[in-house]
Parts: C-alpha cells; structure tokens; sequence
C-alpha cells in the first residue's frame, strides 16, 4: 500500500515535452475525426469514400451503440483526453495523466475490436474509422509508455 | 485564475469550437457533392434517360462503352424500348472500369454529344462500333469523327468533351454505381432493385411484371 502511494506521488521523471504536445496533435486530429463521422451521421449522409466500403460500416449495425453512433462517443472520449492532456500540460501534475490512462485503455480496446469488425465481420474497410482507430490505439501505447517510464525510475526513490 | 490561464483555456475553447465548425463546412461540402450523385432507386434531373417520361418504372443500366458484355446488352435494350418503351424509363449511367482505357472517353464522347442533345445517337454508334476502336491506342480521333458524322458543332464538342463539368458527371455516375454496390457492367437496376435476367423474355417480363405492379 505503501509502495502504491509512493507510486501515485512520484512525480514523473522528466517528460519530454514534445510528447504530451504530439498526444495533443493526435487527440484533436483524432475529435476531428470523430466529429465530421457524427455531423455526417446526423445529416444521414455518407462521406465521400476513397474506397468503396464507408456505406457498409457506416451503415452497419455496429455503427451505434443504443441509438448512439459511435462516431459520439469517440468525439467525446477525445475531448475528455483533450481536456486532460491540456490540464497536465498546465499543472504538470502527473495525475491527469494517469486518469487518461484508463480513457485511453477503452478507449483503444474498443478500436481494436472495431478494427476486427471491419476485417473479419463486414469486411469493409472505412478510412475515417480506421484513422479514428489507430490514433486511439497509439494515444494509448504512448500514456502506457510514460506510465510504465515513470514507474521504473521511481524504482530508487523507493528502494 | 491568473490572465495567462484563461488565454490558455480560451485557447481551447476556441480550437474546438473551430474544429467542430471546420467539420460542419467539410460535412455540407460533402453533402453538395453528393448532391451530384443519383440515388440508384430515382432518376436525377442530370441522367440521361428516354422511354416513359411518365412511368413509375425506371430501368438503370451502369455501363461501360468499352465492356463487350455492354455492347451485347445494347440491342437487347433498344429491342426492350421498342417493345416495352411506354411502360418504362430507361436510363443510363456511366461505369467506366480501370481496365478499359478507352471508357473514359467514350463517355466523355457521348457526353459532349449529349451537351448538343446527341447523347442517344452518340451512344448507339459508340457501342455499335466498340470493335472498331477497342484495340486502338487512341479512340478519341474516332470518337470526334462520329461527332462530326452527327453534324455536332466541333468547337463546342472539342471543349466540351475535356471540360471538367464532362469529367465529373461521369465521376458522380460511377460514385452513384459503387454506392448502389455495383461490381461489373452492365449491372441492371429496375426501381432501385438489381436484377439479372437471364433471357430477354425474362428481362421483358420483369419490366411488364414491375409496371403491372405499380399501374
């Protein structure tokens, strides 16, 4: 227990700043995504595709979830990884960080499950979506990166 | 909450609030393009159609002047507006395929043709002669002199037949064929349902068969 306060106190070691920034790129990268699938959805327009395909996913079952287009909720996940990423880039308090962890975790499983859907159910390959997807997916691996980072050079602090 | 801060958060508000109004211009444009490509179910104001003006029965064909199948399905529907012409509107869409170089010219042809309201006569010696010009290198000369022969205005042919206005029809009408899902030409749409007669009787009777329904 007492090794798991030490760990939320620790600050991070010093986070290049540029990584929180490119986070920041690809979040807002990613919300306008999110946000154009959602204006078209409620528009009841496709996008225009380069590859054939976008109608079969965009139209698909999967496409929503209890009325909601997915498209939504990954507008909203981004904007609340947005307004995370700003509030550590203004504090520098490592705790936002860690609170977008777990976002960012369900955020890049449900890509991943979405990016199987796409591949193995529909086989339709959406590029916005998929876009969407490996952004949340590397968001992901980068705050993992820093977590774990952060942990091992909390190591000697402890020991 | 120092000045700096609420710069900062400004900031934010301002970019999102930006990204969200760049989106909604990019989702209208995207709906005025689309406004360019017909449903596959409804005749555009755009498309070139003949038969029954009146009818409630379309017949679409997506079609390539180059795809031999294409050109053996021509007389099969000149015979079909013969027999069946007042029971339903006829309408061609273009569906050039990447394999056929000489696709895209020839509907460029018939539509600059069609720009001088010769788009049917056009049409017909396009797919009339498709062996003459197939294995040409270059069919665009041959294209030309059927304008000629169709006694077309050859300047206004001539800047018709490269304009982009010609380009992105044809562009649209290919949208409008992958969107209704179409793989290979000709591919047969009667009300917005893809059919695949096998025999003329059995394409004439389904055309009789959808006006008799709908009458």
């Amino acid at each position: 227990m007492k090794n798991l306060k030490n760990l939320l106190k620790t600050p991070l070691q010093i986070i290049p700043k540029w990584v929180p920034i490119a986070l920041l790129v690809l979040a807002l990268v990613g919300f306008a995504d999110a946000t154009y699938l959602t204006i078209e959805h409620y528009q009841n327009e496709i996008p225009p595709c380069a590859i054939s395909g976008c109608e079969t996913v965009l139209t698909s079952a999967y496409s929503s979830i209890a009325g909601i287009p997915v498209s939504l909720l990954g507008s909203l996940t981004y904007l609340i990884l947005i307004v995370l990423l700003l509030l550590y880039l203004d504090t520098k308090k490592e705790i936002f960080l860690r609170i977008a962890l777990p976002v960012s975790f369900v955020a890049a499983l449900a890509s991943v499950a979405f990016l199987l859907i796409m591949a193995f159910v529909l086989k339709a390959f959406c590029q916005y979506c998929a876009v969407s997807d490996a952004i949340s997916i590397t968001i992901f691996f980068v705050l993992l990166w820093l977590a774990l980072r952060s942990r091992n050079s909390s190591l000697p602090v402890r020991g | 909450m120092n000045a700096k801060r609420i710069l900062y958060w400004g900031g934010f508000i301002v970019v999102v609030g930006l990204i969200i109004w760049g989106m909604i211009a990019a989702a209208n444009k995207a709906e005025k393009e689309n406004a360019n490509v017909a449903p596959v179910d409804k005749v555009a104001s755009f498309d070139w159609a003949k038969g029954a003006t009146s009818s409630p029965v379309t017949l679409i064909e997506y079609s390539d002047f180059q795809c031999p199948a294409c050109a053996a399905y021509f007389p099969v529907v000149e015979q079909l507006l013969t027999e069946v012409g007042d029971k339903v509107l006829f309408v061609y869409r273009h569906f050039p395929l990447e394999q056929h170089r000489h696709a895209v010219p020839a509907a460029q042809a018939a539509e600059a043709a069609g720009e001088q309201g010769k788009f049917w006569e056009m049409y017909k010696r396009i797919f009339e002669t498709q062996t003459d010009w197939e294995d040409l290198a270059d069919a665009k000369a041959i294209f030309a002199g059927y304008a000629q022969e169709l006694k077309l205005d050859m300047t206004k042919y001539a800047a018709a037949v490269e304009s982009k206005e010609n380009l992105d029809k044809i562009n649209n009408d290919l949208k409008s064929g992958l969107k209704a899902g179409v793989q290979g030409t000709p591919t047969f749409y009667l009300n917005g349902k893809k059919i695949s007669p096998k025999n003329y009787e059995e394409f004439k009777k389904l055309i009789e068969d959808a006006a008799a329904n709908n009458s």
